[in-house]
């Protein structure tokens, strides 16, 4: 087990891979009462074929978080009920590339451990409980239809990538889910539910060697076929993003319109270590141009194209990257436009806030460190096997010695005019 | 927790611990909500951290908590039984990473405070102007949110007619449209000069520090103004029921029972397991029999106010399914009255009520909000909630359910 020390936050951190191929990481931390565990597989909606080896098959829109939902449930038990009969909170979530089951918990910590690590090892599908699973996720759906933020999202993502999963909500449609059956589930499950794409990570009150124990302990009872190695990827239809679509609009009975501006980036690639440190960089230039502390929030806050529900935010993940902007207003059309004009004009505008390069550094560099307070952030920020041995202590490292020409080389990178979209939400008369 | 007087009726509390990296301090104040005066505190939480006189500028006051390493300074009202309270509160990591920056944020949130843009007599017209215009859109766009929405319809609905709580603690709409910039500075002197004042602060600080730099503050003394009593308590009146009609795909359907437990009180932790077993958990009877074995709601859950003296149970359904998921939500109610659940059930509820309160020992922003309910409630006795917990009885849950007093149920439906 490899350990590493971080002095100046007071800190261990423990990581190995376990002979059957799953990844393992430890940070026990001092004063704390509870104990997260997260297992992520890197299977997520954005993929949406079998391995080439097992007939490469494609799946519908949904099956990932369908698998999710569903794991839970075996023959005889709920493993919700496992978990709280331990004195567990547990949960699940799934995104594009990841899905990741969880508890927290103050007693029992090994006891839980086996049940996470056995539930989602151990599937258990019929057509009975999938049929069940298709009416409650179908009402899901039309709960997040009414919802105008989510409408929004979804629709930005169909923009931004209108050839790709992406596109497609990841809870799928009432139609598409409607095609998932059990034997399709125990396939998807055999394939990438496999140790070589898990990561189990335990954050809080442990003890590494005696918790590394357990786990080789409950893995050893287990048999594994031999590994597919065939790592997840994903690649957009078109990667040159020309089939991006520039403007959509949705008008729904809201009583406050909205409107969302994305930017969608070239694809990122290189070392995971490398991704991180343009991630960082992009991130980082966005705030400089785009938040409160700089030359242009004031003046779009004081003309009312802006108010305090505006965000911005910038994700990277395996094969797609992208930047959004949103706000409620009614003068949509300035909005867009003053968002257009800071891309386009990235370099000189840039030149303009450069003083205020270190002291919004600093200003990262202390929520970043304050992130470090919570189990959950230490764990989610970096679960997956495409982030390598990465973890949130890098993400501070590399910050600290990010520079003024890593901002400009981010700029030069990302600030693209032809890769804007627009959607709006437009309030019924 | 080190406790003293700054002046009469401003009182410091401070939780020194060397677990969290950052440390956060929160000044509350609060005094009896009134039907009137909830939408001026409102709007001056949101005016007073926009600028002051020295940070004249949103964007000047941005950069200054920049360079504080992102320290964040932030406001907002709520209410614990009849307290209204106007809370600020700032976040900034610790001593060992950034130097003196527990006295530079005191000073600031001091500026915040003390030394607005104003002239005595009002806010500065602009700022004030358009922290109102966005004040009375970010309530708009709440009713976007049909969840919350059908909540507060059903928060109003129970509430008496005409009474202080039917006022949400955020003023309404109209209630903000109507403010004047006079009547908002009077709030403030008022918030200012008469209100009880708590100061929280938890992190590895030393309290002769925190008292060194929160004596730099101008704070006048004041006589208390909070009654000892501050729990909700209405008459009962008969159930009372409405519908309302909007173009949705799902409908909304909320329930209020009047509930006889409030918060700290002996009977809490039973009153607590009681909405375990009934919503507040993933095996609880909602749950379970009205989501997973009927499927006739798609979320469910139930929750206490236990300032408040009731309880919620909000439902999201299928509109034309919503005389069948009363029927059955009303009988989960009935059987948990008639002690018809199962003692391991009933060790889970237990076991999970006891996770979360260890769990929320790791948590910052939790420790200051349980301090802050049992410094306005006057609740001192530190209650054994581990073993009073345990000691929770089947009989004890039943009786308490069967208190349980149908007052209100809202409907919001998609059908026509």
């Amino acid at each position: 087990m490899e350990k590493r020390t971080y002095a100046e936050f007071n800190q261990s951190l423990y990581e190995t891979t376990l002979a059957n191929g799953l990844k393992v990481r430890l940070i026990p931390m001092v004063g704390y009462h509870k104990t997260y565990a997260m297992l992520t597989t890197d299977f997520g909606a954005l993929d949406r074929t079998l391995p080439a080896v097992v007939g490469g098959q494609s799946l519908p829109a949904g099956l990932a978080h369908f698998l999710e939902h569903k794991l839970f449930e075996k023959a005889d038990h709920d493993a919700f009920d496992l978990f709280g009969e331990l004195g567990a909170d547990s949960n699940a979530f799934t995104s594009f590339t990841q899905t990741s089951y969880l508890y927290s918990t103050t007693s029992n910590f090994r006891e839980n451990l086996e049940v996470l690590l056995d539930f989602v090892q151990t599937p258990y599908f019929t057509a009975q409980t999938v049929a069940k699973e298709i009416g409650i996720i179908s009402q899901e759906i039309k709960m997040y239809n009414d919802n105008p933020d989510s409408r929004l999202y979804m629709g930005m993502m169909g923009n931004l990538y209108p050839h790709d999963p992406l596109a497609d909500d990841i809870a799928g449609t009432e139609e598409s889910i409607k095609t998932i059956t059990p034997e399709l589930l125990y396939q998807t499950h055999a394939a990438y539910y496999r140790p070589e794409y898990l990561t189990l990570q335990v954050a809080g009150n442990l003890d590494p060697a005696e918790t590394l124990a357990w786990i080789e302990q409950n893995q050893a009872a287990k048999q594994f076929a031999a590994p597919l190695q065939e790592p997840l990827t994903f690649t957009p239809a078109d990667p040159s993003g020309h089939d991006l679509l520039p403007y959509r609009h949705l008008t729904m009975p809201v009583l406050r319109p909205k409107v969302m501006v994305g930017l969608r980036g070239h694809l990122p690639a290189g070392t995971p270590l490398a991704r991180l440190k343009s991630q960082v960089a992009i991130s980082m230039m966005l705030e400089l141009l785009f938040d409160d502390t700089g030359e242009h929030y004031q003046a779009l806050y004081d003309q009312g194209i802006i108010d305090d529900s505006f965000s911005f935010s910038y994700e990277s993940n395996r094969g797609f990257d992208f930047a959004l902007f949103a706000t409620e207003t009614t003068q949509q059309a300035a909005f867009r436009g003053a968002i257009a004009n800071l891309v386009e004009n990235a370099p000189a505008e840039l030149a303009r806030v450069q003083t205020q390069f270190a002291m919004l550094k600093n200003a990262t560099l202390g929520r970043l460190i304050g992130a470090l307070d919570s189990p959950e952030a230490i764990v989610n920020r970096f679960a997956t096997r495409e982030t390598g041995s990465l973890t949130i202590y890098d993400e501070i490292r590399v910050l600290r010695a990010l520079t003024w020409a890593d901002i400009q080389q981010a700029a030069a990178n990302f600030m693209d005019h032809d890769r804007l979209s627009v959607y709006e939400i437009d309030a019924e008369n | 927790m080190v406790d003293f007087e700054l002046v009469p009726g401003v009182n410091v509390h401070v939780l020194a611990t060397e677990q969290f990296k950052q440390t956060k301090l929160l000044l509350n104040f609060s005094r009896l909500q009134t039907r009137n005066n909830a939408a001026a505190r409102n709007l001056l939480a949101n005016v007073l951290t926009t600028s002051s006189q020295l940070y004249s500028t949103q964007t000047a006051l941005a950069r200054h908590l920049a360079k504080l390493y992102g320290a964040s300074v932030g406001a907002y009202v709520t209410r614990l039984g009849h307290a209204h309270t106007v809370r600020f509160k700032a976040t900034f990591i610790n001593e060992q990473f950034a130097p003196n920056l527990l006295d530079a944020v005191v000073q600031t949130m001091g500026e915040l405070l003390f030394y607005p843009l104003a002239d005595g007599m009002r806010f500065d017209v602009p700022t004030w102007q358009l922290q109102k215009t966005n004040l009375v859109a970010t309530l708009q766009s709440w009713d976007d949110d049909k969840h919350f929405y059908a909540l507060r319809q059903l928060e109003r609905l129970y509430y008496q007619t005409g009474s202080v709580m039917e006022v949400p603690s955020t003023g309404t709409k109209a209630q903000v449209a109507a403010l004047t910039n006079e009547a908002t500075y009077a709030a403030y002197q008022t918030m200012l000069a008469d209100d009880q004042v708590d100061i929280f602060v938890i992190g590895a600080v030393d309290p002769d520090q925190v008292a060194a730099s929160l004596q730099k503050l101008p704070f006048q003394a004041r006589p208390a103004c909070l009654p000892a009593n501050l729990f909700h308590n209405q008459p009962a009146e008969p159930l009372k029921k409405l519908t309302e009609h909007q173009p949705l795909q799902q409908a909304h359907l909320n329930l209020a029972y009047r509930q006889p437990v409030y918060f700290g009180t002996a009977d809490y932790p039973t009153a607590l397991v009681m909405n375990g077993l009934l919503g507040g958990s993933p095996y609880s009877k909602l749950f379970v029999n009205v989501r997973e074995k009927a499927s006739l709601a798609y979320s469910i859950s139930s929750s206490l106010r236990p300032f408040a003296g009731h309880l919620v149970i909000q439902a999201g359904i299928a509109a034309q399914q919503a005389p069948a998921a009363q029927q059955l939500i009303e009988a989960q109610v009935q059987a948990l009255a008639a002690g018809d659940f199962d003692v391991a059930t009933l060790a889970k509820v237990k076991a999970g009520l006891l996770n979360q309160y260890l769990a929320s020992q790791d948590d910052e922003n939790y420790l200051l909000g349980r301090a802050l309910a049992k410094t306005l409630l006057q609740q001192p006795t530190k209650l054994d909630y581990p073993a009073a917990l345990a000691a929770v009885t089947p009989a004890q849950v039943a009786h308490l359910a069967a208190q349980l007093e149908p007052a209100a149920v809202y409907l919001l439906s998609g059908d026509e």
